[in-house]
């Protein structure tokens, strides 16, 4: 949560953070959890 | 005959036709995506109501019409996901069934260079931030909505785990395309809109280089074991508006580099190849004889046959056009003269374009097509 609040120099959020954060949370093994976020980057990228 | 011993002839048939082997006849494979909704007399309002509804509409046409397999089932896009998030970039148009999606930009020319460095951090910090106004909420809502796209995205998943095994005891009829992977040069452009990223090719090639090596990964197929159906679903946008020299700088290395990696790992591509691909042929034939499937839009397939059909299985022949316009007889004749010119070997007869308004084809022209072609070639 640390700098979470803190907008980026651009005055944008650190939605990188947010990731961060939900790779805590979510429930698959932890060597799979890089790659299951990089996926659901890539779709939210459609 | 069931539906179990029904999909697994047909399922047979198929991959001996992707494998250039001998069938008992040629198949058919439906091209049929938002327009099976209007075949079923739904709208996309009363059939995402629940995954065993959107199965029931999706699966009308394919037990009504005399199909071996379909190229999708279903919604392939994870619409409730899109919408938790509050982007509207697909939606359905007035007539409530043809699913459209509006091109838009995430990186703007003067960021070419910070999406290169880091892809990832530049589509979240940026992209998405900009896309979704669930995103800009504060926190916790921020997290949380992030965190519930993400579910619906794993459901979205599950929907698609649970296909295959419904066609077989419902249907008989095989999906044929499984994981969707993108060019990497389709993706950027994506990222860039298509008007801004096809000119970024001349205006800044260099740094379009670079971004591809920087996509790749995010379009790069797992090195993962891979089974050999169903395919990997290639579609590709961009190659039909570029010049060979073109192709040969920006597309085909990331594009081949892609396909390699599916096929070293056992797996098979089908390559939806949009508008026309005949001046790029030859690099098609760099690939190992039975791993690509190619569908084609407007190429002749009788000369695709001739000049690649030893080493690529073709599917197409079945002009959308001619089957929205044209008479009975004038199909049948069509498709006669594509296998009396192709043979029985390495083809499968589909539709030019996907199906997705209620007017795309007359279908008693599609029935009695698909009927033709199996009288005719058993």
């Amino acid at each position: 949560m640390d700098g979470y609040e803190k907008p980026l120099e651009t005055g944008e959020k650190d939605i990188e953070k947010l990731f961060a954060m939900l790779k805590e949370q979510i429930p698959v093994p932890e060597e799979m959890k890089d790659a299951v976020l990089a996926v659901f980057t890539y779709v939210l990228s459609l | 005959m069931t539906y179990q011993e029904k999909y697994d002839r047909n399922l047979a048939t198929i991959k001996a036709a992707a494998n250039h082997e001998k069938v008992d006849y040629v198949p058919v494979v439906s091209m049929g995506q938002t327009w099976a909704i209007a075949y079923a007399g739904e709208t996309a309002d009363t059939t995402f109501t629940s995954m065993e509804k959107e199965f029931e509409v999706y699966a009308k046409h394919l037990l009504d019409i005399d199909f071996d397999a379909t190229s999708l089932f279903g919604m392939n896009r994870p619409l409730p996901m899109y919408d938790s998030l509050g982007y509207s970039a697909f939606f359905f148009s007035k007539d409530g069934i043809t699913i459209q999606h509006q091109d838009n930009k995430i990186i703007n020319e003067d960021e070419i260079e910070e999406y290169t460095q880091n892809p990832l951090k530049f589509i979240r910090n940026k992209g998405l931030y900009r896309r979704y106004p669930a995103l800009r909420q504060d926190f916790p809502a921020d997290i949380e909505a992030l965190g519930n796209a993400l579910q619906l995205m794993m459901a979205h998943g599950a929907k698609n785990q649970a296909i295959p095994g419904f066609l077989r005891d419902n249907v008989g009829v095989p999906c044929i395309c499984g994981d969707l992977m993108e060019p990497a040069l389709d993706r950027y452009i994506g990222y860039r809109n298509f008007q801004n990223g096809m000119s970024d090719l001349r205006r800044h090639p260099n740094e379009v280089l670079a971004a591809l090596e920087a996509t790749y990964p995010l379009v790069a197929p797992t090195p993962m074991p891979k089974e050999d159906f169903p395919w990997a679903f290639f579609p590709v946008v961009t190659a039909t508006y570029l010049s060979r020299k073109m192709f040969e700088k920006f597309f085909w290395p990331t594009a081949k580099r892609a396909l390699e990696g599916v096929i070293q790992t056992g797996g098979k591509v089908l390559i939806a190849m949009e508008g026309n691909w005949n001046r790029f042929y030859d690099h098609l034939k760099e690939l190992p004889k039975g791993s690509v499937i190619a569908v084609l839009e407007s190429d002749d397939m009788i000369q695709a046959k001739k000049d690649i059909g030893d080493v690529v299985a073709l599917a197409g022949g079945m002009p959308v056009q001619l089957l929205r316009e044209g008479t009975r007889q004038e199909n049948i004749d069509y498709v006669k003269h594509i296998i009396d010119e192709c043979g029985r070997e390495g083809i499968m007869m589909t539709q030019s374009q996907g199906l997705l308004s209620p007017g795309d084809v007359n279908v008693d022209n599609l029935r009695a097509t698909v009927d033709f072609i199996h009288e005719y070639t058993c």
